[in-house]
Order: structure tokens, then C-alpha cells, then sequence
């Protein structure tokens, strides 16, 4: 059950003078049960790509296999439900969705939605109100009681408590402290390996260098490259002539001007050994 | 007499209305004219229920030992308005504060409330969006624009009021690493050109490393140590212990010495490590 796109295009007010490309011929399979970033600076495509996973958007050309799926620009709405069972995404601030009166009903919303019974439902809330690293007590609260942060991870747990085979996301941890950021990373690297697929939208390129499997890179509604991170950042002048950043340990190996590395260094362990060997010599 | 310090803080508290437990205790706090202050401390410590406490957003507990100073005003109901046009904040979230049809009309909302002249008006927004980079987009619906560009706008409607203090509530969080930094390069322009005083809430201690004069830890609603950036992150186990990452340049600096690497200690910048690394490799 890979992601795959075929010659896939999608078209803003096609027809009209706001006209514009969102996605241009994008062709790329993704494995199952990987951990994949998108990258690319804003406006790039990555939003709109990631709104294709589950047909929130659908191609003006081209088709996308997906969860079993195949999705073309005939596609009707009806049925999508299914899909959208186990393809999910979090958008950016999705604190902003919190509706109900408390932490618990919010959560089990998604999995009422999607068939499970009350008590059940109830349950994986409870479940996951922990596996997000809140308090238990919070579940009663009403969500706007919360912090910034632990609405966020509410919001998270709504859409993680149905465990989805494919979970997207957009910058999730973005404005939250580090070690909140360090929590929920760990999160989705164990939901990763828990069997189901990550995907995630992001600028941080230590989270690529530390997590991804797979680097989608996006530019002008194009996929200019599709590959592992050594690759990505392999080509200091490529990754500056698309505006990208370096992982923090690489930029400093890039000032290490007399020292011979194997391989750049893309994580603050790899850059100490490759240090410590370049010492000895 | 006018102070060398622009705001002083003197045993402020704070709770929240409903709240059992004080919000911020006993804060006492000063920042220094013309300096750059990093406020740092992790979700939910407190730090940007302090800059609340500045411009009057917030009122502090009832304390009669408690005052808050700003530009040589003690902040007081008489004050409050004249302090709100010393003091303009930037928020993480740029679409919960336009209220313009246009970026010309955000930038001038500002000045509208505060009575100003229609020409001087209209000048003194031509001017900061100039300022800013936005000039081509004055006419543009807000909406339209990048995280980053709409930051500018929000800055742009803070100069226009000529404040001299610009607080940045976690302004850049939200924004990519170009849009942050060029954000951030347009606020130490703006720093430099009319002496404003900066005050940046932040979970990014690199940033306070490369732009702050002054740094304040606030965890659990208390002060837990303010001075000079590289001093204070040194203590790498408070820095740990309250949840924030330690810069970049020291987790590195420990992990060679855990790796058998002899680091002196007066290496203490990114410049200094690089020297000294590239030294060392060609003695070798």
C-alpha cells in the first residue's frame, strides 16, 4: 500500500485571471511504513501537495494511488470517507479546531466520526490524552482552558486516536519549546514505527537530518528532488541556489575548511566523530 | 531625571482571575536603553505574561511595593495610553492581528486610533512600509501574504507609531528560516538606526546567543537568572532543567570533551570553536 502520484498537476481558479499551477507534473512512490519530510521554502507546493493525500484537494491531471485508492480528477466525493479513515491530515494551528466542551469529547470525536461506539471511543481518548504526554486530569477540562501547547497536542491526539495508516502534518511542532517539540517528534518517530507512515511538512532541517527516510523537495509546484537526506544536502551549491538551509551540524562542518570529511555531517553525533577522526589522523 | 534603564520592573505579581497560584512572583527586572533582552523560558513559564505587565495589557496584583517604569513614567491608569505608544508588540500568529482591507489601511489603523493628523497620516505609512520592504504591497488584501510578509506589515503598523520599545512575542516562530531571519535582520536595522529597545520572548537560544545583549530565564513565573548570553547558557544543567535545548555551539563544545577532545574553556563562540578546531587539526 505505497503512495504513488502519476504525472500528477492541480490548477488554482483554473480558467479565471487568479489562474495559477499549484502542482506541476509531480511523479514520486513513497514506501510504507516510512518516515518522510517535505521541504521547500513557502509557496513552494508543499501544502497543496499534502492536501492531495487525502483528495481535500484532487489533481486537475494525473492520478494518485493511495491507501488502496486511486484518486483522478473524476474522483466524486462521495466515499471519500474511507479514505480519509486512513489518510489524515493536521494542518498548521490546529489548536484552532478544538470545539467541544471538553478534552476527552474533542479527542473522541474523530473516532465517533468514524464508527467507533461511545465507550470505545472514549477509551483510545483516555489512551491517547497520555501517549501525548498531558496529564489524564486535563481530560475534563474544557480545551480552552489550555495552554498553547497543550492544545496543540490535544488537537494531535484527535487525529491520532483513529490511528490512520497515513498521518500527515504540517509543521507541528512549530512555536512549541524544545523539549515539547523533542516529545512530540518522538511521537510520530514511535507512530512511524508503530507500522504506519509519517509525513511531515517542515523547515527544520535537523528534523530531516534526524528523522526522514525519504526528502520530497518542492519548488514552484515542481518536485525538484525525491531522496534520502545524505542526498539532499550531499550538494552545498544545489541546496543554496534553491534557498534551502543546511542541518545546523553541516553548516558548521562547511566552516572546518582544512578538514576532510567522509561523508557531511548532518547530525551534531556524526559531525564529533568525524572530528575525532579527522584528529587522528 | 531621566534613566539609563527604560523599563523597570520592581516586585511584580500576577494572577490570572480564577487562578490559585500566582502567574509571575516577586519579578524584578531591568532593560537597559538601546539594549537587545531576550526573554527565554519554556511553554506556559510565564514570559510573555510579563511583557503583558509593560504596556498595561495585564495589571499586576495589588502590591503597594510593586511599580512598573517605562521610559521614566510609572505605568498607572493616567499613563497606560501615553506608555502603549512607547511600547509596540509583535504576536506569533500575524493572522490574529490585522483588522485592514488592505496592508496600507492595517498599517495606518494604529495612527487612526490614535487621532493623527490625515496627512501625517498617510505620510507616516508610506514611510513604514518603505521601511519594512512592503511599499509594492500596500494596496494588497492581507490575507495574500507570506507568514513572513505579513510580520513586516505588523511591524511597519508598530513603527509608524515611533514607539521605543518593539517587543517580539515569539514574532518569527511561525515563520521559515529565511522569513525569520530576515525579520530579524530588519529589527536590529530598526534597533540601530532610531536607538529602540528590543525585547524578543524566544524559545531560540541560538538567536539570543547571535543578537541579545541580555538574556532573562523565567521559569515558573519567577526570574531565574538574567546576564550576558554565553554566561548564562554555560550553566548547561539549568538550561536542561527547565526544558529549553542548549545552544548549538555548546552541546557541541561538551560532546567532543565527552569524546576526548580537550576543549579549554575560554572557547565560547562559534568563531572561537571553529579557530580553535582548525588549529588544532593542523598541528596534528
Amino acid at each position: 500500500m505505497s503512495i504513488k502520484f502519476n504525472n500528477v498537476s492541480y490548477i488554482y481558479s483554473p480558467g479565471s485571471p487568479l489562474e495559477k499551477k499549484g502542482l506541476d507534473d509531480v511523479n514520486f512512490e513513497i514506501k510504507d511504513n516510512s518516515f518522510v519530510t517535505i521541504i521547500g521554502h513557502t509557496g513552494s507546493g508543499k501544502s497543496t501537495l499534502m492536501q492531495h493525500f487525502n483528495a481535500l484537494l484532487k489533481p486537475s491531471s494525473g492520478s494518485i494511488e493511495i491507501a488502496g485508492k486511486v484518486i483522478t480528477p473524476e474522483t466524486k466525493n462521495k466515499n471519500l470517507k474511507e479514505l480519509r479513515k486512513h489518510v489524515s491530515i493536521v494542518f498548521q494551528f490546529p489548536e484552532a479546531q478544538l470545539f467541544e466542551d471538553t478534552v476527552i469529547d474533542d479527542i473522541a470525536f474523530g473516532p465517533k466520526n468514524f464508527g467507533y461506539s461511545e465507550k470505545k471511543a472514549k477509551d483510545v481518548a483516555k489512551e491517547w490524552l497520555e501517549k501525548v504526554g498531558l496529564d489524564p486530569e486535563i481530560g475534563n477540562k474544557s480545551p480552552f482552558e489550555l495552554s498553547g501547547g497543550q492544545m496543540r497536542r490535544v488537537a494531535i491526539a484527535g487525529v491520532m486516536a483513529y490511528q490512520p495508516d497515513i498521518l500527515c502534518l504540517d509543521e507541528p511542532a512549530a512555536g512549541l519549546d524544545p523539549q515539547a517539540r523533542k516529545q512530540m517528534m518522538n511521537l510520530f518517530v514511535e507512530y512511524q514505527k508503530a507500522g504506519h507512515t509519517v509525513i511531515l511538512v517542515t523547515h527544520n532541517m535537523d528534523d530531516v537530518a534526524q528523522y526522514a527516510d525519504d526528502v520530497l523537495v518542492m519548488e514552484h509546484g515542481k518536485l525538484i528532488k525525491h531522496d534520502i537526506p545524505k542526498n539532499i544536502f550531499a550538494d552545498r551549491t544545489w541546496v543554496k541556489k534553491h534557498y534551502l538551509n543546511e542541518p545546523t551540524a553541516s553548516m558548521f562542518a562547511a566552516y572546518l575548511t582544512d578538514y576532510n570529511f567522509d561523508e557531511n555531517p548532518l547530525t551534531i553525533d556524526k559531525l564529533v566523530d568525524e572530528i575525532k577522526s579527522n584528529l587522528r589522523k | 531625571m531621566a534613566s539609563n534603564n527604560i523599563i523597570s520592573l520592581k516586585h511584580v505579581y500576577f494572577t490570572y482571575p480564577n487562578s490559585k497560584r500566582p502567574a509571575l512572583s516577586d519579578i524584578n527586572l531591568d532593560i537597559k536603553r538601546g539594549s537587545w533582552t531576550s526573554i527565554i523560558g519554556h511553554n506556559g513559564s510565564g514570559k510573555s505574561t510579563i511583557t503583558r505587565l509593560i504596556n498595561g495589557l495585564l495589571l499586576p496584583d495589588e502590591n503597594q511595593n510593586t511599580y512598573i517604569v517605562v521610559d521614566n513614567q510609572e505605568l498607572s491608569d493616567d499613563t497606560v495610553w501615553n506608555i502603549r505608544d512607547k511600547v509596540g508588540i509583535v504576536f506569533q500568529n500575524p493572522d490574529n492581528q490585522f483588522v485592514g482591507a488592505t496592508v496600507a489601511d492595517d498599517v495606518a489603523f494604529g495612527l487612526e486610533n490614535r487621532g493623527i493628523e490625515h496627512n501625517e497620516m498617510k505620510t507616516r505609512v508610506v514611510k513604514a512600509l518603505e521601511e519594512v520592504g512592503m511599499t509594492e504591497y500596500a494596496t494588497a488584501e492581507p490575507s495574500n501574504l507570506s507568514g513572513g510578509q505579513k510580520q513586516r506589515v505588523a511591524i511597519a503598523g508598530i513603527l509608524a507609531i515611533r514607539p521605543k520599545v518593539i517587543i517580539l512575542d515569539e514574532a518569527t516562530a511561525m515563520l521559515d528560516p529565511n522569513g525569520r531571519e530576515s525579520i530579524l535582520r530588519l529589527v536590529k536595522h530598526m534597533k540601530e538606526r532610531d536607538n529602540l529597545t528590543v525585547i524578543s520572548i524566544t524559545h531560540d537560544v541560538n538567536e539570543s546567543i547571535e543578537l541579545a545583549d541580555n538574556v532573562v530565564v523565567v521559569n515558573d513565573g519567577k526570574i531565574l537568572a538574567t546576564g550576558d548570553p554565553i554566561k548564562v547558557f554555560e550553566n548547561q544543567a539549568m538550561i536542561n532543567e527547565i526544558g529549553l535545548e542548549e545552544p548549538f555551539i555548546f552541546e557541541l563544545k561538551n560532546k567532543l570533551i565527552k569524546a576526548g577532545i580537550n576543549i579549554p574553556l575560554e572557547i565560547d563562540t562559534e568563531e572561537k570553536l571553529v579557530n580553535y578546531l582548525c588549529q588544532l587539526n593542523s598541528t596534528m
